[in-house]
């Protein structure tokens, strides 16, 4: 999902980018199209004041008329400053510039012919004047002119139509949102796949959770139905036929009863423990020290004897009723493993480790050999005989998965007759 | 001597059914106990249709939840919202210790709750307070 997230932001910006650089492009691209036409143009300008100063200078001599010279010395002002702003405009086209550095050279060598001719006819050499007009050096000069005028009007124009032809990157942005699109069909599409399989693996964990509480329920009612009609016809044999009885057959039956009785037990457990997924609450804060209190006196009668230590426990986060139960399973063995004649001495208390706590629960007991530290937190493993240490061996399972589903672990250090720490951590 | 009562159970567990009778047959409890193993058939018993068209209406029925086909849930909404027979307390007597049967059975209009004890002693303790309690203390409505 993050992935796909970020693949999204990502083509998203590689997208904004693109269109800033297309805009940016176009409106350079406009620019330069603006530039383009003013070249033309002034190279059209620039020709129309050449003619203009030939026409001028061709009227003087012919006419004697100074009124002819005003447009003559008009193009001469001109030029020079059509000349610059062309020069100005074509600064990025070394092409183009060499063209103009060309016809710069003819335009100055045409004016100064016709300064010249001018001159000549001013002196009143006017025939001389009208020889040099007639020489047609002149005239292929100004066609010159005109050659290269239209050379560079068709360079510009042929620029502009390329422009024309491929405005590309606009080309390459519109291709850059259909990606972005195309794009993003398929990641939503992949998403929705996604999406569709975390829907069914969502559903697999619903119905498996349907199995679990329908298990539970057969377990609660089908598989002690069995039990208890074992158990209450056992008895009911003992009650009316136990005078005719002999003393095995009264041994055989205790066996019975005390069969039935411990699977009932076992069952029991068992929904204990199945009941921790089905029964969990929502984490809340919950203060350590009142779920060791009530654990401690929920189990009274077991503890009497015993001298339970411990000065602090820490706030957490968690589902009160499941850790106050651990404290519970923990104490209960902290004090029932102890050799007889002994007196129990468990110390409970907190460190803080990193981001989360240590608790650890410390007795003076049998120890657990080290061997057996992975197997104790399976249910139903027991390490001692029933006779000596009663239990079903399911108090360190429980502990466990309330543990584990707080996001913590469980762990144990003892030595043999020294006694045993329960470690655990939560956040 | 004290006169005779009809108890109706519904009970597909057999070996259920014949301890309930040794019970009662311990405490020397008099009673006319009618066994039916499913929720159809102890309907028809009740509507006395046909086989048991000259049977007695019971004085107190004896409900298990778990029974095959029509549950006992079923039978007991049945028997609770029909006007002839809503009257005849139901005790149910369940194996079923969840929550959720005891308060659907209680809302269902069951008169009593009782889950059956594993042990033997136990049992005998409840069917006989059963029996004291509905025929020796409660004041039933006559049925005839």
């Amino acid at each position: 999902m993050m992935i796909l997230t970020i693949t999204k932001i990502v083509l998203l910006i590689g997208v904004v980018v693109a269109s800033y650089l297309a805009i940016q492009n176009t409106v350079n691209h406009y620019h330069d199209l603006e530039n383009n036409h003013q070249i033309i143009l002034q190279a059209e300008i620039l020709l129309s004041a050449c003619k203009d100063a030939e026409t001028g200078e061709r009227g003087y001599i012919l006419t004697g008329n100074s009124v002819y010279l005003e447009p003559y010395y008009d193009a001469n002002k001109r030029i020079p400053e059509i000349i610059i702003t062309l020069r100005e405009k074509s600064k990025k086209d070394p092409e183009l510039l060499s063209k103009i550095d060309i016809i710069i050279a003819i335009i100055n060598e045409k004016l100064q012919e016709l300064q010249h001719i001018v001159n000549l006819k001013k002196s009143g050499k006017h025939d001389e004047a009208v020889k040099n007009v007639s020489a047609n050096v002149g005239f292929s000069k100004m066609k010159k002119i005109k050659e290269i005028i239209n050379e560079i009007t068709q360079h510009e124009e042929h620029v502009i139509n390329s422009f024309k032809k491929v405005p590309t990157f606009l080309v390459i942005c519109i291709i850059l949102v259909l990606c972005f699109v195309i794009a993003n069909i398929c990641l939503f599409t992949l998403n929705h796949r996604h999406e569709n399989s975390i829907t069914s693996i969502g559903n697999e964990l619903r119905r498996s959770n349907t199995e679990l509480e329908q298990f539970t329920a057969v377990a609660s009612h089908d598989l002690q139905e069995p039990l208890r009609m074992v158990a209450s016809y056992c008895k009911l044999l003992e009650k009316r036929y136990g005078n005719i009885l002999d003393d095995d057959g009264k041994e055989f039956i205790t066996y019975a009863v005390d069969g039935a009785t411990r699977m009932q037990s076992l069952i029991n457990d068992l929904l204990d423990y199945s009941r921790l997924r089905s029964k969990a609450k929502p984490f809340q804060t919950t203060d350590l020290m009142a779920c060791y209190r009530t654990a401690l006196s929920s189990l009274q009668e077991s503890i009497k004897d015993a001298n339970i230590v411990c000065s602090w426990l820490p706030v957490v986060q968690g589902d009160q009723t499941q850790l106050t139960q651990v404290f519970q399973n923990l104490l209960s063995n902290a004090v029932k493993f102890v050799p007889e004649g002994t007196q129990p001495q468990v110390r409970v208390w907190a460190e803080k480790m990193n981001k989360e706590w240590k608790i650890g629960v410390r007795d003076n007991g049998i120890g657990i050999d080290d061997k057996y530290e992975n197997s104790l937190f399976i249910i139903f493993k027991r390490l001692n005989n029933r006779k000596n240490y009663p239990g079903n061996g399911i108090g360190l399972a429980i502990c466990k998965s309330v543990i584990e589903r707080h996001g913590g672990k469980i762990w144990v250090e003892s030595e043999i007759d020294k006694g045993t720490t329960f470690y655990f951590t939560i956040k | 001597m004290k006169k005779s009562i009809n108890i109706l159970l519904i009970e597909d567990n057999l070996g259920d059914a014949r301890l309930l009778k040794e019970v009662l047959r311990e405490y020397k409890i008099a009673n006319d106990l009618v066994h039916i193993d499913n929720g159809q058939d102890a309907l028809r018993y009740l509507y006395k249709d046909s086989e048991y068209a000259s049977v007695v209406t019971p004085d107190l029925i004896l409900l298990d939840l778990n029974l095959p086909g029509l549950t006992g849930t079923e039978v007991l909404a049945i028997i609770k919202n029909d006007f002839n027979l809503k009257d005849i307390p139901i005790c149910i007597l369940t194996a079923s210790n969840a929550e959720k049967d005891i308060i659907k059975s209680y809302y269902l209009q069951a008169n009593c709750y009782v889950v059956k004890p594993l042990d033997l002693e136990q049992f005998m303790t409840v069917v006989n307070a059963i029996s004291d309690f509905w025929f020796n203390i409660v004041r039933l409505p006559k049925n005839d």
